[in-house]
């Protein structure tokens, strides 16, 4: 669809169905969006039409939602819960739903999976319990949990929403935008903050057991760091209840063979996101460091994140000198 | 697995003709066995199976395994007679629609020849069976331990039921006993009694872990066994299971409290309208040993929210259990 198809298709519409559908609406909507947007077709339709349309698109997308068609109500009796139809992130094992702006409803897709939606839920529970508030920001927040059987089906699942925030991307995202691995100096920020993550966590007795690209999300411009999907979580040293299949070789032996792990085990996994994030560009003292975290033997490997961190700035200090704000951004890849 | 109807007659035909032969419930085990019955051997087992079928749409499975050792004193016997009409109440109340329940029993590990005898889910009068063949063992260690983590292993590591599986609703695991399970699974006695390999022991609290994230689990500790009413042994299953570990002052309502508390979390009714039920049918003092056993569980139960969800994304689960 060109530019100009999609302004006659929104300015002639009398009725959202005409421009959405019924099926996939919220895919319809953002398909458009991005043909209209001012920032990408301006240039294609510098008449103002197109800007124009955008607005009427806007409009049209509001009495969508309005209408309810492309949303599902989910009134827990204490809340009601309208979230798009179509999952805005998919993990592992569940499906996000956005509610508003800064909630995420999530539901495993399968409910043999609940004890690992329970599992995340009792560990992030914890954490505000019992770790130091002013690290909950590197943490999702727990809004609300509940369960829920469908009408239909009798299948009861385990729901948790969890408070988010904007502009987050994982690990996996930034080393796509830089197939050649991510400078030195940047991962370096975004590792300083994991560990803080981790030494918040192990302090808590949790070990988070999945420390993996897609579950390490930054903030480019605040150089934030959230650890999200504690489903895997080790409560008081209690094993690992499941891998991820994709990332089976990143698992440090305690965890693949069921023992106990402990915060050397995150450290590890913490270590070889550093590695494959920078492809292998680190300076040589660098790959030594994260080298000294990946030993086979928990007992070998670090055990205390907080002290870790500290050795670390010493590194970056030595390597880099003192340290300096790097602005970091992500290419978008489809801008290329 | 898990087929068949049941059939009260028949069992009422069989429990009659116990009476006319005067064989004992557990004739298997009086008439001087003492290994495990082929069919409650938990060695080399897979998993036991509770399955869907035409027949049984809705499978939920319920698991009673139950201390026989000496400290329970007459409770296994007792227990024997009470357990059969288990699934005859579930249906009757209408709590469950296709309730597939297996029995077995817990001895100690250490010192009895039949530490783990583990039956096979079953909706019909089979169950009746399994129960007929378990050993009694009389003995055990005398140190407030039985092997109730080896059990917990076989339920954690050797069971598979569609409940869970195919609509995430855990199956019921009801352990009825009177001491404490020992600190660790030991590797050697699963090699030993049940044939899994294990490289280390496996701490208790892993394991309780592990089994409760397919069973919804309970510790019932009778009156008329040697340590009821043992503080420190309710305390160390209430600091494994919370709440889910109930006194059970009168053992002529067992029956009644695991009903009860499958059709709480069934949702398929609430204590005050249970205990109403009870007393409807003459058991006004069942109805007092239940609610008293039963109070907290009912307490703080959330109900599940009802209604549908977005449709899933369709992405595969890329998820491995360890």
């Amino acid at each position: 669809m060109t530019v100009t198809d999609a302004i006659t298709l929104v300015m002639t519409a009398r009725h959202p169905t005409e421009v959405f559908g019924t099926d996939q609406a919220t895919r319809r909507y953002h398909q458009l969006a991005r043909l209209l947007h001012p920032d990408t077709a301006g240039a294609a339709a510098p008449d103002r039409r197109a800007t124009a349309a955008f607005l009427q698109l806007t409009e049209l997308w509001r009495r969508h939602l309005a209408d309810g068609r492309d949303t599902v109500t989910i009134d827990t009796g204490r809340y009601r819960y309208v979230v798009d139809r179509t999952a805005r992130y998919t993990g592992d094992l569940a499906d996000l739903y956005r509610h508003g702006d800064d909630r995420l409803v999530k539901v495993p897709r399968d409910p043999a999976n609940n004890d690992l939606i329970a599992r995340e839920a009792t560990a992030l529970a914890r954490l505000a319990e019992r770790g130091d508030a002013r690290y909950l920001p590197y943490v999702p927040r727990v809004v609300d949990e509940f369960r829920h059987r469908d009408t239909g089906t009798g299948a009861v699942r385990q729901v948790t929403v969890l408070g988010t925030a904007a502009g987050l991307r994982s690990l996996a995202e930034v080393r796509r935008a830089y197939p050649d691995g991510v400078d030195a100096r940047d991962a370096a920020w975004m590792w300083r903050r994991l560990l803080v993550a981790l030494g918040f966590a192990h302090r808590a007795g949790l070990v988070h057991g999945a420390v993996l690209p897609d579950h390490v999300l930054i903030e480019p411009d605040q150089h934030g760091v959230v650890l999200v999907d504690w489903c895997y979580a080790s409560i008081d040293a209690t094993p690992v209840p499941a891998l991820v299949p994709a990332y089976a070789d990143w698992y440090p032996d305690e965890i693949r063979r069921r023992r106990s792990p402990g915060p050397g085990t995150d450290l590890a996994m913490a270590a070889r996101c550093l590695d494959w994030l920078t492809g292998g560009r680190a300076p040589e003292p660098m790959r030594r460091f994260t080298a000294g975290c990946q030993l086979a033997a928990l007992r070998q490997r670090p055990d205390d994140a907080w002290r870790l961190l500290a050795e670390f700035d010493d590194l970056l200090e030595r390597l880099y000198g003192r340290r300096r704000f790097r602005p970091f951004t992500i290419p978008d890849p489809n801008h290329r | 697995m898990g087929s068949g109807a049941w059939s009260t007659d028949v069992y009422r035909a069989a429990s009659a003709y116990r009476k006319a032969t005067g064989a004992s419930a557990f004739a298997y085990s009086d008439g001087g066995a003492r290994t495990v019955h082929p069919t409650l051997d938990p060695g080399g087992v897979a998993a036991r199976e509770s399955r869907d079928s035409t027949e049984h749409p809705q499978s939920l499975a319920v698991a009673v395994l139950f201390d026989v050792t000496g400290s329970m004193g007459g409770v296994p016997r007792t227990l024997q007679q009470k357990l059969p009409q288990l699934l005859g109440l579930l249906l009757r109340k209408g709590y469950v629609t296709d309730p597939q329940i297996l029995f077995g029993a817990i001895g100690d590990a250490t010192c009895d020849r039949v530490p783990l005898q583990i039956g096979q889910f079953e909706s019909d009068n089979r169950m009746d069976d399994h129960l007929g063949n378990i050993v009694l063992e009389g003995g055990g260690g005398g140190q407030m331990m039985e092997s109730y983590e080896l059990a917990m292993y076989f339920m954690a590591r050797h069971t598979s039921i569609d409940c869970h599986q195919r609509r995430g609703k855990r199956g019921y695991l009801f352990v009825i006993g009177d001491e404490m399970a020992y600190p660790k699974v030991k590797a050697r006695e699963v090699r030993k009694i049940i044939g899994d390999d294990l490289d280390e022991d496996v701490p208790l609290r892993a394991i309780v872990d592990e089994v409760r994230r397919r069973w919804d689990t309970y510790y019932l500790m009778p009156a008329g066994s040697h340590y009821a009413g043992n503080r420190r042994i309710l305390d160390f299953w209430r600091d494994l299971l919370g709440q889910n570990a109930v006194e059970l002052d009168d053992l002529d309502a067992v029956c009644e409290t695991i009903a009860t508390t499958v059709a709480l979390g069934e949702e398929a009714c609430d204590l005050d309208t249970a205990l109403a039920d009870l007393r409807d049918v003459g058991a006004g003092d069942a109805a007092t040993t239940v609610s008293r056993a039963l109070a907290r569980i009912g307490a703080d139960r959330s109900p599940a929210v009802r209604g549908t969800l977005p449709a899933a994304s369709g992405h595969a689960d890329q998820v491995t259990r360890l």
